[in-house]
Parts: C-alpha cells; structure tokens; sequence
C-alpha cells in the first residue's frame, strides 16, 4: 500500500511537471521556441519585460546571427533589424540591446555572443551614461547568463519547469488578449519603440518623465547623470571590445547616440556634466582612431535632434529614445548605404576635427538656447527641482499613456 | 549541499538511498555505514572542500577523548582517575569551544576589543565552516554523555556516521549520541519499509514548500523592509516585521521537516524540532517548541550544571538568564543576538515570576502577548544594527507617517487631518494586497492546521495525502529556481 504511495506520488509530480512544461513550451513567454503564436492568446510575449538580458542572452546563441547591434535601449527600441538600411549582405541582423547598460556589460554580452563564430559585423550605439564610474555595473547584472555551464539550463529548464514561468505564461495570454495590436518583443531582439509606447497619448508629458528621471536625485534605482563621474576603467573597457573585434576579425562600426538635445545636451550641463562629456567623447575618438575605426556623432543640436516637442514627433518617443525612421538614417550614414540624410546629422569624428567639432557644438547649443529662451528656462528649472531632490509635479506627467 | 536544489533531489538523495539499501540487502552492514559516512562528507564539502579536514579533525579528537574518558571508567575508579576524567572533560568542551570561538566569534572579539580598548587588530574575516555551530555543540554533548557513563558505543565509524549522518549535519536537529546510535544498529532498519518512506517523502514535500514557496514568498517583502528601505510607514514596518517572523519560521521548520524526512526515508527518525510554535500561549511554551532541540541541549548542558532551579529563586533566575544570552551568542556573533537573548532571558523570568505568584490570564490575550513579543524581538534577530531596528521599530510606532491604501480615501477621509495620507502603502517594501493575503494566510497556518510532524504520523495512503504531497512537491520543485529579473525598464 505504502509502496504504491510514493509510486503514485512521483506519478502525479512527472504529470504536472509535464503540464506546465508543454503549457509554458505553447504559450512560450519568452518568445524562445516560437512554435505556436496565435494574435489574442500569445502574440505579446510578456514574461519577457522584466527578463531581457536573459532572452537576449539566449536567442543571440540561438538565432545565429551574422550582425549584432549593441547598446542601450536606445538601440533596442530604435534599430530595426530589417532595416533598408542595412545591405543584406549583414543578414542575418540580431538587435541585442539591453535597457540601461553599462559598457562593462557590453564587453560581458559581446564576448558571449562571440561564442557563436559566424558573427562578422557588430554595431555599437554608445551613451555618455554607460561610462559611468559611480556605477560600473548594473546591481542586478546576473553573471550566470553568460555562463556557459548553465546555458542548458536557463534554455531548456526555466523557460519551462519554473513556477515563475508558469505566471509569466498566464501573464502573456492575459496581456495578449488585452493587447491584441502589441507584440513587442520580436524573435529578431528588436522591441519596436511604437510597441514599448504602445498606446502613447502624451509625448511631451513622456519627455517630462524622462528628463526627470536622468536629474531626480531622489526617485532613481539606477544612476544616470545625477551622480556621475568618469574614470580610466571605463576606457579600458571601451578598448577591450575594440580589441576583441580586432582579435575576432570583426567589422566593428561605432556611434554615439542621438538622444534629444534638451536631454544630452541641456541635461548634461545642467547636471554640471558638461566638462565629462566632451572629455569622454574626445577620449573615445582617440581610442577608436587608434583601432582605425569610424566614430560618428550623431548627438548634439542638429535638425534630429533639436525637433519640438509636440504630439506627435516624427524623430523622438522621448528624450532619451529616437524612433526607427532616425534608426534607419544612422544605419544608412555609419554602413554607408544610399540614403538620405540631413546634412547635419552625423559627423565623423577624428583627432584632428575633434576640438572644433566640441567649439561647433558649444556655438550651436547657444544658437539653440537664445532661440527656445522661454522653453529652455521652463526645462532648466525642472532640472534644477529634480536635481534638489524635489518631487516631481503630477501635473507634468499625468496621462502619458 | 542544501536541500532545496537539484542536485540533491534529483542525484545525490536517490543514490545515496539505492546504494545504501543495495548494500544492506547484500548484508554488507559495515559498507552501507562507510557509504553513508562517505556521502554525508560529500554532502558536507560540496560547496567548499576547504573544511573537511576540520570537520574530520573534530571528529576524531572528540572521539578519542570521549573513549578514553569511557575506558577509564571501565578500567578503574580511583580518586586520582576520576580526577582527571574530569580534567579530560574540560579539556574536551575547552577545546570545543574554543574552536567555535575562533571561527564564529573571533572578529567579534577582535571589534569589541578596539572599541573598548582603542586597539587597531585587523579582522580577520574568518569565513564560518558550515554546521559548526551545529557538530560542536553535538559533540560537547558525547563528552558529557561519556563523561556521566552514559555512552556505550565505543566504534569509530558509529560515532563519525552519527556526527556527519546529512540530514542533520548543516542545520540540525541537535542530536543525542544515545538516541541515534541504537538505529544505526537495528537490524530493522536494514530493510526498506514503504510507510517511512512515505511518511519521509511526506515531510520532505511539505518541508520543501515550507521553504521555496512559503519562506521565500515572505523573504522578499522581509528583505526589502530589512535591508534596502530606508524610512518606512506604519503598515510597511508591520508587513515587514510579521514576514520576517513568517519567512523564519517556515524557513527553519520546513528545512528541519526536510531533515526529518529524508532521515526518514534512511529509517531514522530524528528528534522533532518544532511544534507549532507560534500557538504558544506563553514564552516558556514556546521556546518548548521552537527550536526544540537547542532547548533541550541547553537545558540540559548549561542550565542544569549551572544548578537549574535547585539553589533557590533568585539564582534559578540568574540561570535562566544566562541560558538565554548563551542562546542568543549562539545563533550569531553580533550584539543583536545578545540583546535579543537577553529578552527572551527576561521574559522567561517575568513569566516564571508571574506564575510563582499564581496569576493566570485569558487564553486570547496570553496568545496576542506572546505572539507580538516574540514578533518584535525577532526584530533585533534579523536587523544588522541598531540603527535598523530603530528603522523598523520607528515604522511600527507610526513615526515615519502612516499611508493606507487609496481605495480608504473617500470612505475615512477625516484621517486626513491626523497625519494619515493615502495612496501605495506598501510601495517601499515592494509589496501589495498579496503582501496582506500572504500574511493572513501566514496567521491562518501557524493558528490553525496541525504541523507537519503531527500530519505524517497521521499518514494514510490516501488520495488526498497523496495529492497533498503531489502538489507539495510539484510546486516546490518548480520555485527551486526562477529566471533572474532585471527591473529597470527603460532607458
């Protein structure tokens, strides 16, 4: 009798493990195995929000890819994939960006995508924020993921036997029923800025959000330009992952973001980052220069940059995100295909334009800031609250979405 | 190795058993005992091999002298034997006790000294061999068996098996030499039998989910509370102190109810170690059951030697005191612990008063008494330092401001004026209205069901206990891991 108790016991266990396994392999919230996808039952892959440096992790292994493109998320809500602007000689393209990374973790997730030979290109969007010495790596950064041992495991094992898994999938057929237009989190890395603003009412409002959170010294899980500094290591970093593509063969094209000028411009002074700034962009110049590399400035005050801010924008979700048509006028300036960009939106930087290009940009900052007077001194004295460590006003982020 | 992962449940456990019983069956009695010495010290260096041989060491020394002391029993009784049986005594627990000193309290030492003294001894930062705390305080209590004859068992092998035997080795049960050894040797227990693995297979289940489910569900809101935020408001410092109690109590109990177990499935039933504590109606009743094994080691160990309630009042309750600030001690090397002993200490004497004077109290309120003094003191147990208790206690008197939930604002809108604000009441310690379900669940378990223990002598093999321990386990093996999670969305 009490043979048959355990027996039975371990019965029950196999048949509920294969329960939630088969169900979590369906519904697939991490959208890994992509076997069955059904509009309104498990288009929205959910459970992928709160875990995106570990799908990442996974699907860049498992997809392939020849070209990477990397950085925050600023590259990962703006860079599309099958961008026409990329030739299709980079195809496959995996976009393998990660909301708020630091260039540590850069070099940490490149070198395990480098564990897959048949990379050849790799594209780097690079932010001021992510050279920041006061926090070099992400609290939560979880190094397991780049662990091959346990690569079976996050990929054959959580995904489906995990009762977080299990709450995820429930998670992904709530949301996808709710949501039936969204699916933001596609097989190729990229999570379109449309689907992550899904249902945006209020653009100005989500500028007002943003900037915030880069100043607010009291609001803040993670550091942005309230408290930074700069320091050699960071460098180092950056010339390691310009020393493993090298050492890997790899056509590696670099350029820094274009976030909106009232952010990494009018943002970066007003927290006193100014001197940092250009510091960090010269010294990035002379390190990509010594590996021969183009590096394009894409930030700045020019025509993309400087748009106004109304609803809607056709160049900015935010402050801090541009959206795919400036995406695709990156890709076309850095790759050099044929298409059509402002005159005035990219400079390719060197030792020896490096010193007046800053001067360039400190004369049109003052162009632009004598000429949005009345919008400048509304933007600086928010600044100036949120770095006092003051609350935010409801009333200037109420009814975003 | 812990319990709670998979290479236990899934390799370690099912071999050790199968080699085990294959052996027993094929009569190699004394094999099966060095398999399962041989598997408890694998178990025990798996996660740092580093301090086997200290392990091994303590052993063999314990052993030696605790044989010599029962040889020279049999041997001869002379006055000047029987003195240095003595002295052979307190050589054995000295050096006991000064090996736990010197791993566990050494950097305490070494703090307090420069703060007194103002010395600049560097820390030493001595990393704690796992269940030392646990094998030391195990074996001092053979030496003081042997000491008093009590001690028959004079096998090496018996001995190292009943101090490393895994169940019992990382986190207790605190075992007695004379109710293990005569198991070991049981011919009975030889054999496979289907009800003690049920019942074993029963416990684990429920321990297991205790654990990963229970615990590990209360730890989040704990750890927030504890460790991260830094002002919190009236109901955050409740919710956080009562997860705390919570987490605790599932944690140790379900991890003994592994112990248990597992043990169990070996035919070796380990003493029980909790007995619904937190239905306690006074302080003296609980600490009969929490931790029910300490209590006894040291009643038994400290506080009789020390002449119990033997040489009057006063000094009972001087010894009563002590036994509760060598608890305390015991559990961790920081003056929370002391202060938190000292508590208890005191409260046991309050109450051993105030039942010498005869006074009695409603059945209701001595539960709510006993319930919140144990929950505030835990306080002191989890905090790091003062000024987190301070943290916590500040939020509990309603200090840091009181916010209640939103949904209240139109209905006791006249709270406004006190102080009271509405909105995300449990924002700082990342909670929600599951925070206040889980611990009225919390509050409905330790009240009203009957504690696992109870429940597997009760076993039946039934459906509903079969299911019980289906969804028990299945859901315990499905928490043992979860994908890590990254919050910061954007940007």
């Amino acid at each position: 009798m009490y043979k048959k108790f355990s027996f039975k016991v371990f019965l029950f266990v196999a048949i509920i493990f294969g329960l939630v396994g088969g169900f979590n392999f369906l519904v697939d919230p991490y959208g890994l195995y992509r076997t069955f996808e059904k509009t309104g039952i498990n288009q929205q892959k959910e459970g992928v929000r709160s875990k995106i440096r570990y799908v990442q992790s996974l699907q860049v292994i498992m997809q392939s890819p020849k070209t990477l493109m990397m950085g925050s998320s600023r590259v990962h809500d703006g860079l599309n994939p099958q961008s026409k602007s990329i030739p299709s000689s980079f195809q496959p393209v995996y976009n393998y960006g990660m909301p708020m990374i630091r260039i540590k973790e850069v070099k940490l997730f490149l070198s395990h995508a480098l564990k897959e030979k048949q990379v050849k290109n790799v594209i780097i969007g690079l932010d001021f924020f992510m050279f920041n010495a006061k926090e070099k790596l992400n609290r939560e950064f979880d190094p397991t993921l780049i662990n091959p041992n346990s690569y079976g495991l996050n990929l054959y094992f959580k995904p489906l036997f995990c009762a977080s898994a299990l709450s995820d999938s429930i998670q992904t057929i709530k949301i996808s029923q709710l949501q039936k237009k969204r699916n933001e989190f596609l097989e190729n890395g990229y999570r379109p800025g449309s689907q992550v603003n899904f249902g945006l009412k209020s653009y100005e409002r989500l500028h007002n959000y943003t900037n915030w959170t880069f100043l607010s010294t009291n609001q803040t899980d993670t550091l942005y330009y309230q408290d930074f500094g700069l320091d050699n290591e960071a460098f180092q970093e950056f010339q390691e992952i310009l020393n493993l593509c090298k050492k890997n063969n790899i056509n590696l094209y670099l350029y820094i973001s274009p976030a909106h000028a009232n952010l990494d411009g009018e943002g970066i002074i007003a927290s006193g980052n100014l001197h940092r700034f250009e510091t960090w962009k010269k010294k990035i110049t002379y390190i990509a220069n010594d590996f021969n590399i183009t590096l394009w400035d894409f930030s700045g005050y020019n025509s993309v940059t400087t748009e106004k801010i109304k609803t809607p924008m056709q160049y900015y979700w935010d402050s801090s995100h541009f959206t795919e048509k400036v995406g695709d006028l990156i890709l076309a300036k850095v790759l050099k295909t044929t298409a059509i960009t402002p005159y005035d939106f990219g400079v390719a930087l060197t030792p020896k334009n490096i010193d007046s290009h800053i001067i360039n940009t400190r004369l049109q900052r003052e162009t632009y800031y004598q000429s949005h007077r009345i919008e400048m001194d509304r933007l600086h004295e928010m600044y100036h609250n949120a770095l006092d460590g003051k609350r935010q006003n409801p009333k200037d982020v109420e009814g975003i979405f | 190795m812990l319990f709670n992962s998979y290479e236990f449940i899934f390799l370690f456990l099912p071999i050790t058993f199968f080699v085990y019983f294959w052996l027993n069956k094929k009569r190699l009695t004394q094999a099966s005992k060095a398999w399962l010495v041989f598997a408890s010290l694998f178990f025990y260096s798996w996660w740092n091999i580093i301090y086997l041989p200290l392990i091994l060491g303590s052993i063999l020394f314990n052993f030696a002298i605790g044989s010599t002391i029962t040889k020279m029993e049999s041997i001869s009784t002379t006055l000047s034997k029987g003195f240095s049986r003595k002295s052979l005594l307190a050589f054995g627990i000295v050096s006991n006790i000064f090996l736990l000193a010197y791993f566990k309290y050494m950097d305490f030492f070494i703090l307090n000294t420069n703060t007194l003294l103002g010395t600049q001894w560097n820390l030493m930062h001595i990393v704690l061999p796992l269940g030392i705390s646990f094998f030391t305080f195990t074996q001092i209590a053979y030496l003081v068996d042997a000491y008093r004859n009590e001690v028959k068992e004079m096998d090496y092998l018996n001995y190292t098996l009943f101090v490393t035997f895994f169940p019992h080795l990382l986190a207790g049960p605190i075992l007695h030499h004379k109710e293990m050894m005569p198991q070991f040797d049981s011919i009975r227990n030889k054999v496979v039998n289907y009800k003690n693995i049920a019942a074993g297979l029963f416990l684990f289940s429920i321990g297991l989910f205790k654990k990963v489910v229970i615990a590990d569900t209360f730890a989040q809101w704990a750890n927030a509370g504890f460790d991260t935020a830094q002002s919190l408001n009236l109901i955050e410092a409740w919710a956080t102190s009562l997860s705390y109690t919570f987490q605790l109590y599932f944690d140790f109990s379900g991890y003994t109810d592994m112990a248990l177990g597992v043990a169990l499935m070996f035919n070796i039933r380990l003493p029980i170690n909790f007995n619904s504590p937190y239905k306690a109606l006074n302080i003296q009743d609980f600490w009969r059951r929490w931790h029910i094994t300490l209590s006894r080691f040291l009643r038994d160990y400290i506080y009789i030697p020390l002449g119990g309630n033997r040489n009057g009042e006063l000094r009972t309750y001087s010894n009563l005191f002590t036994v509760f600030l060598v608890g305390g001690l015991w559990h961790g090397a920081s003056w929370m612990f002391v202060i938190w002993g000292a508590l208890h200490g005191s409260a046991i004497v309050i109450h051993r008063a105030w039942q010498q004077f005869g006074f009695t109290m409603n059945k209701y309120l001595a539960w709510f008494i006993t319930f919140n003094f144990i929950n505030i003191t835990w306080v002191f147990f989890r905090a790091k330092d003062g000024v987190h208790v301070q943290n916590i206690f500040n939020g509990m008197l309603g200090l840091n401001g009181i916010v209640l939930p939103s949904f209240l604002a139109n209905k006791l809108p006249f709270l406004n004026q006190f102080g009271v604000s509405f909105g995300r009441f449990l924002l700082t310690i990342k909670g929600d209205l599951v925070t206040f379900a889980a611990i009225a669940a919390g509050f409905a378990i330790i009240v009203l069901f009957r504690n696992s223990t109870t429940l597997s002598e009760q076993l039946k093999p039934t459906l509903s206990f079969q299911m019980w321990t289906s969804i028990a386990l299945a859901f315990g093996l499905l928490s043992l891991t979860k994908v890590s999670e990254f919050l910061y969305f954007n940007f």
